[in-house]
């Protein structure tokens, strides 16, 4: 009886905790509901504070050292090394969600 | 009744701790999110000022009261400043985040994925941002690693929060970017060659758990595995990434920014 209730506390332990320990694993529609929720934040100015981004191209300097090319899929930059801060846009850029996630929500709502 | 009561308690403890990291997307926003946004642009504005083109970022996903000693955060990536070609046709300039996140429903395993400063700290439990940027030259040889698809040649996506650095049975975050790292110092994606370099040369933490908790842990947790550890469990970390840069001359400078704008060296 004693092994038994140590077994079954155990097994009570194990599903909580996995649950617990998984707190924060991303499920379900993240991305979309995260858009929902910038775009909400910013409400009609949505559209110009917020970006969804598609592709991201690495950004590399003109005579900069080693065998950088273009063919390794960056774009030449065209300041040089030592010119100043980089340029960063004003715009909050998220990953643009899925089609697969962009339906997950719309079932959702709709339901 | 108070024997289960202190094994249940005893293996909560368990739990926690070694829940402490693990690098996921997350779907809820702990914080108000204007404050997430706020604090992930002033990341992205300290480290363009800093004129980094790559430079590793990190994130405190848990409250720092669980992690264990020596560990300060719970997850690492590589920021690459980039051109960023928007759904609407526009293309700013900012920062994407290379990350090794574990798959949604299969914690033991991992995929690599790019997202941005605000999906970065969306989940976080405190505006705090580690920041370590290397040597130009090693910054551009990350960059190379990076956009010619390298990285995911040394991707490993068989997943342990406390992946052991010198082998590559399992592969965490921090691994990964080692492995990043490494791959441009070194020019090669052999991974033998990685791990035997990183033996010779990398300085991994110590974590320290019970051994009955992390065999507990083996047993019940899918993200946690001892398998790849030959006696005492160490593992990457974000802090040990930036200690193995400044002994070979490579750092340029490794901070901590929080939400009030303070910088201190990590």
């Amino acid at each position: 009886m004693k092994t038994h209730n140590m077994v079954l506390t155990l097994a009570l332990a194990v599903t909580s905790m996995q649950s617990f320990a998984n707190s924060g694993a991303s499920e379900n529609a993240s991305a979309a509901s995260k858009h929902s929720a910038l775009a909400a934040s910013h409400g009609t100015a949505a559209s110009i504070k917020v970006g969804s981004a598609v592709l991201a191209t690495p950004l590399i300097v003109a005579g900069s050292v080693g065998q950088v090319s273009q063919q390794l899929g960056t774009k030449l930059m065209a300041s040089a090394i030592d010119d100043g801060p980089l340029e960063i846009t004003e715009k909050t850029i998220t990953v643009a969600p899925s089609p697969k996630q962009m339906m997950k929500t719309v079932i959702t709502e709709e339901l | 009744m108070v024997k289960i009561s202190v094994l249940m308690l005893s293996i909560s403890l368990l739990f926690m701790q070694l829940a402490y990291a693990g690098s996921t997307q997350t779907a809820e926003s702990l914080l108000p999110i204007e404050q997430v946004e706020v604090f992930a642009k002033q990341v992205e504005r300290y480290a363009a000022a800093q004129g980094a083109r790559a430079f590793i970022l990190a994130r405190v996903g848990r409250p720092e009261s669980e992690l264990p000693k020596g560990i300060k955060f719970t997850h690492t990536a590589i920021a690459v400043y980039s051109e960023i070609s928007l759904d609407s046709g526009e293309k700013v300039k900012g920062y994407a985040i290379h990350n090794l996140y574990q798959k949604a429903g299969q914690r033991d395993k991992s995929e690599l994925v790019i997202d941005y400063p605000i999906d970065f700290f969306w989940g976080v439990s405190a505006l705090k941002a580690g920041i370590i940027i290397p040597t130009v030259d090693v910054q551009q040889r990350i960059i190379d690693v990076i956009a010619s698809g390298k990285d995911k040649q040394i991707h490993n996506e068989n997943y342990s929060v406390i992946a052991n650095p010198f082998n590559n049975e399992f592969q965490n975050c921090t691994e990964h970017t080692l492995n990043i790292i490494n791959a441009g110092i070194y020019q090669t994606t052999d991974l033998t060659a990685l791990k035997s370099n990183a033996k010779q040369h990398f300085q991994a933490q110590r974590v320290k758990i019970n051994p009955l908790k992390l065999m507990l842990g083996n047993l019940f947790v899918d993200d946690v595995s001892t398998k790849d550890h030959r006696g005492k469990v160490s593992t990457t970390t974000f802090t040990t990434i930036s200690q193995y840069l400044q002994k070979n001359d490579l750092l340029a400078n490794a901070v901590v920014l929080n939400s009030t704008g303070e910088v201190v060296s990590l």
